[in-house]
């Protein structure tokens, strides 16, 4: 009945060593003049008592970077796989050294399943899960939790929901026994569900008042479509539609344990698991119903769209399109090539928008992915006044990298590299990072051997493919770009001397408002040529 | 000169949980550690573990947003900044790059009132290079520093600032808040971020004298925490910190324990969509006494799910979207604050009234046998789960170093609650959390001007 495998992988030390070679040698290579003479001897303090002047050391070892010593061989942790009974697959990251468990049972299911008028249900129904047993109403459910400091929670995705619990190893089977009732008899009151949906509606409102959480709101709406179900967006309508039953029978189709995953993290045996959810087992049965297949996505006609937020302090903004997905052949090329572009705090876009030129906090350009698509995304939250200026500069890596006007470097792709490869370990190092970092081949149907080659994929990669990569999959000139800010703000432009100057409208005596700018970028080859569109913050065309 | 306090074994050491039957009271975690003070008087503190091939290296400098001084809010942050800028023998704007190309990770630093920190973790094979960069920006800042790195962070953190709490619902409310708490000189008035205007104006000179103030090796403490050799890492802080001068600690300005007029203000925000209403109250510093009473008051009025103020506001009346109670230590002075997120539809009037009576609750009569135990247990399971990853390891180490002056406290800690009863519970909450020294923030929606 059951079958247990473990998955041990192995990194070796694969020379490491060897890619170090194109570190880069230390030194102030910099251009920058600097304050003072290196050479100096600080002044002490000479308002003490101590005479004895204050001596930095110009030591010759401080010039170069430290060498490395060989490498350790890491294996990457492995983790136990079996099945449990009506065809539960078990994935555990074992770990003794502290006394703590944590465990998900995770199922197919999520947003994607909310009918067109019922937006939230998936949602709104998973979190019902948790607020309380048959046995125990909400007060008391949230009284035996605290009492042993355990936690139980439920959530849903897009296409992925789960109930979770965590517990200090000696309060375990209190806690398990908290959970299979949240599992098998959620109490599903009326009561309970009028409280969540009068609190959704409040934080819907809230949701709607900077611009940060409006862009996120519309974000997926526009770049799949409003009827796509990655696209839809839950509204106060949506939500007030949502009835105790539709939970019942949410519950009844969706949490079931065929094909259900249970990820176990922590002090926790083989043995002891299946110890616990055999009596469960014995209750619960069944298959869950079949999700419907998600269409192709379809983007919301129109090229730039803006949203008002009337005094707001920055602007957030976007430039995004459809990109490769997880299983995509090229993976390790296409992430090492988003990585040179926006991965980190050294990539280009960061270093252009706040290092460089100041507009910005940080900025970042990445791929996400999910099950069925992957999407293209370089975004920021910049100064207001810049927030044009920001666009353009966004469009500008973009297209540098996209053309080969400024294909990626040799460094940039080792940096890359480096930081993948060796920084490995570091994302295996705690048990909950081992589980998800497994979690995630479950989720994308990837092999569980998949990280045996991680090393040698990412090592393999080619400048050639890196800048292929970016031919193919950047497409500046056909992007959708978001703009959430204060519309009447006048804008900058960064001038041939490199500095901000305001940016002036034809008859040159009035400023550009960024409602000016982006109507012009929009218009422009820049902007791909297409149209603008103001929506408000439920997505919706402003007239 | 050098204090050593080596503990039984390595790595975290735990007697909880199934290896031990429930027959013995459960002992506390313990990190092993060794903790040395180099001649220029640079604590180091070792905390190995090898189970993975990682090392963490961390540095408190013992200077926060509470040692600024008026006129110069947001320097500390400021400071913090530049120092990711470049140092002589590093080179400009290549700690980010040097550290991804040796697969660093957790790359960050951070300010707080009561200190600064910088931190990075490496695979341990290139631990060295950790400590090449964290020794040359202790010593060899000043080379490097120049006019267009400060302009460009100047107005980095301004965006810091816009983002995180210019742009956001309530951000207001905490400018607010420290305003009506603290005097023109209190070095928390403007909190941690700073005035914009006293950003602009921050100068070269600035960065310098703060630098030779504050950031010298005297006045910092370093943890290497992972899969390491204790000899090989005492070699090696050795070669890269043991020859930087000796400078003497500065001395510390502690303001006088604010206590602010009661009063009321309200703060109209653009982004909030729901009227908030926030009491606060100046308390006992981090570790002082009365701050774990505190702590335990906050979790039997505000705990989510079973504090009394949500059962009452949140679960049974509906007037409250949410409500948070928490004592929010700091080393000279702490606050304690309620604040309820009132539903749209809401009497306010009838909510103070609710939070008004429940506090007096906890004045008039102690907290129930119940509710101090959940806090207890929430307290020491907080504990456990907080000691899995490395750097919250270094972390903990650090902040029991800078608190105490003993990294090894977290049955100390622990203690802190075991040790009170309800009915000093009572008592300091008698002491500090009556209206006559409550400060009261209303947050209301602002209507919105129209777009032009």
């Amino acid at each position: 009945m059951m079958t247990s495998t473990m998955l041990k992988t192995s990194v070796l030390s694969l020379g490491l060593a060897a890619l170090l070679g194109a570190c880069p040698s230390a030194g102030n290579k910099s251009g920058v003049q600097p304050i003072g003479d290196p050479k100096a001897v600080e002044p002490g303090d000479t308002s003490g008592n101590e005479v004895s002047p204050v001596v930095f050391p110009q030591e010759e070892f401080r010039k170069t970077q430290p060498v490395p010593t060989e490498p350790r061989a890491f294996n990457l942790p492995g983790i136990t796989r079996f099945k449990l009974g009506n065809q539960i697959d078990v994935f555990l990251a074992e770990r003794h050294e502290l006394p703590t468990i944590s465990l998900e049972l995770n199922f197919d299911g999520g947003t994607v399943s909310d009918r067109t008028g019922r937006e939230g249900t998936a949602s709104l129904c998973m979190s019902m899960v948790s607020e309380g047993t048959k046995k125990l109403e909400k007060l008391a459910f949230e009284e035996a939790k605290a009492n042993i400091a355990s936690g139980i929670s439920s959530y849903a995705g897009a296409e992925s929901q789960g109930i979770s619990m965590r517990t200090l190893s000696k309060n375990f089977d209190a806690t398990f026994g908290l959970f299979a009732d949240t599992l098998l008899e959620p109490g599903f009151r009326d009561a309970e569900l009028e409280r969540m949906v009068k609190r959704s509606l409040e934080s819907l409102k809230q949701s709607k008042g900077s611009a940060g959480s409006v862009a996120r709101r519309v974000s997926g709406n526009i770049a799949y479509g409003e009827r796509h179900p990655f696209g839809k967006i839950v509204t106060e309508k949506s939500l007030r539609k949502i009835k105790i039953g539709d939970c019942k029978s949410y519950h009844k189709s969706y949490v079931k344990p065929k094909g259900a995953r249970l990820f176990v993290v922590g002090d926790m045996t083989q043995a002891q698991i299946t110890e616990a959810f055999t009596p469960l087992l014995a209750k619960w049965k069944g298959a869950p119903k079949k999700l419907a297949k998600v269409p192709a996505p379809k983007s919301r006609k129109g090229r730039v769209f803006f949203i008002d937020i009337p005094g707001a302090a920055q602007s957030t903004i976007s430039v995004g399109h459809m990109g490769p997905g997880r299983k995509d052949p090229s993976f390790f090329a296409n992430q090492m090539m988003v990585g040179v572009l926006g991965g980190g705090f050294s990539s280009r876009i960061n270093m252009n928008l706040r290092e460089d030129k100041g507009y910005s906090y940080g900025a970042r350009g990445s791929f996400s992915y999910n099950r069925h698509f992957g999407t293209f995304r370089a975004s920021s939250s910049v100064r207001s006044d810049s927030t044009h200026q920001s666009l353009l500069e966004l469009l500008t890596e973009v297209t540098l990298l996209q053309s080969g006007t400024s294909p990626a470097k040799v460094e940039e792709l080792t940096r890359e590299q480096n930081g993948a490869i060796l920084g490995l370990p570091a994302r295996f190092a705690t048990a909950g990072q081992v589980l998800s970092m497994y979690r995630n081949l479950v989720y994308y149907d990837l092999p569980t051997t998949y990280y045996n080659d991680y090393v040698a994929n990412f090592k393999a990669v080619t400048l050639e493919q890196v800048n292929a990569a970016a031919t193919k999959l950047l497409h500046p000139e056909d992007s959708i770009i978001l703009v959430v800010g204060d519309a009447s703000v006048p804008q900058i432009f960064r001038n041939e001397e490199n500095k901000d100057v305001p940016r002036m409208k034809a008859d040159g005596k009035t400023q550009m408002t960024l409602l000016d700018t982006i109507t012009e970028l929009a218009a422009s080859e820049k902007g791909g040529k297409g149209k603008l569109v103001i929506l408000d913050a439920d997505g919706n065309i402003k007239k | 000169m050098q204090s050593r306090r080596t503990l039984a074994a390595l790595g975290v050491v735990l007697a909880m949980g199934l290896a031990l039957p429930a027959s013995a009271e459960a002992e506390d975690p313990k990190l092993a550690f060794e903790k040395y003070k180099l001649e220029n008087g640079l604590e180091v503190i070792l905390h190995q573990d090898k189970s993975v091939p990682l090392v963490a290296v961390n540095v408190w400098y013992h200077v926060g947003s509470g040692d600024e001084t008026p006129g110069k809010s947001g320097f500390a942050h400021l400071f913090e900044h530049m120092l990711f800028q470049g140092s002589q023998h590093v080179g400009e704007d290549k700690h980010f790059d040097t550290l991804k190309n040796i697969g660093g990770s957790s790359v960050n630093g951070t300010t707080n009132p009561d200190r600064t920190n910088y931190f990075e973790i490496v695979p341990s094979h290139e631990f060295e290079t950790g400590l090449w960069l964290e020794s040359d920006r202790m010593g060899y800042l000043l080379p490097l520093l120049n006019q267009k790195s400060l302009d460009n962070q100047i107005k980095v953190v301004r965006n810091e600032r816009r983002q995180h709490y210019d742009n956001v619902a309530y951000g207001k409310t905490r400018f607010a808040t420290a305003a009506a708490l603290y005097g023109a000189n209190h070095p928390y008035r403007y909190l941690t971020i700073g005035k914009h205007e006293d950003l602009t104006s921050a100068t070269l000179e600035d960065v310098t004298a703060f630098y030779k103030k504050w950031y010298v090796p005297a006045n910092a403490t370093l943890v290497i925490a992972g899969d390491f050799e204790n000899d090989q890492a005492k070699t090696l802080v050795q070669k890269w910190f043991g020859t930087l001068p000796t400078i003497a600690k500065p001395e510390y300005v502690v303001p006088a324990f604010p206590e602010p007029k009661a009063t009321r203000i309200e703060v109209k925000d653009e982004f909030a969509k729901l009227r908030r209403i926030d009491y606060v109250w100046t308390t006992p510093g981090l570790y002082k006494p009365g701050d774990a009473e505190l702590d335990i008051v906050a979790s039997a009025l505000g705990r989510r799910g079973t504090g009394r103020l949500y059962k009452i506001l949140v679960h049974e009346k509906q007037l409250a979207q949410g409500v948070a109670a928490y004592q929010s230590s700091h080393n000279y002075s702490s606050t304690f604050t309620v604040h309820v997120t009132a539903k749209s539809d809401a009497d306010l009037a009838e909510i103070e009234k609710i939070v008004q009576e429940e506090v007096a609750k906890l004045i008039s009569a102690p907290v129930t046998k119940d509710e101090f135990a959940r806090a207890l247990t929430g307290f020491e399971s907080g504990f456990v789960w907080g000691l899995e990853s490395l750097m919250a390891r270094a972390e903990r180490l650090q902040g029991y170093n800078h608190f105490l002056g003993n990294p090894d406290s977290i049955t100390a800690d622990l203690d802190r609650y075991r040790n009170t009863n309800a009915a000093t519970v009572q008592e300091v909450a008698a002491k500090y959390l009556v209206p006559e020294r409550r400060v009261e923030i209303l947050t209301i929606p602002a209507a919105k001007t129209a777009s032009k």
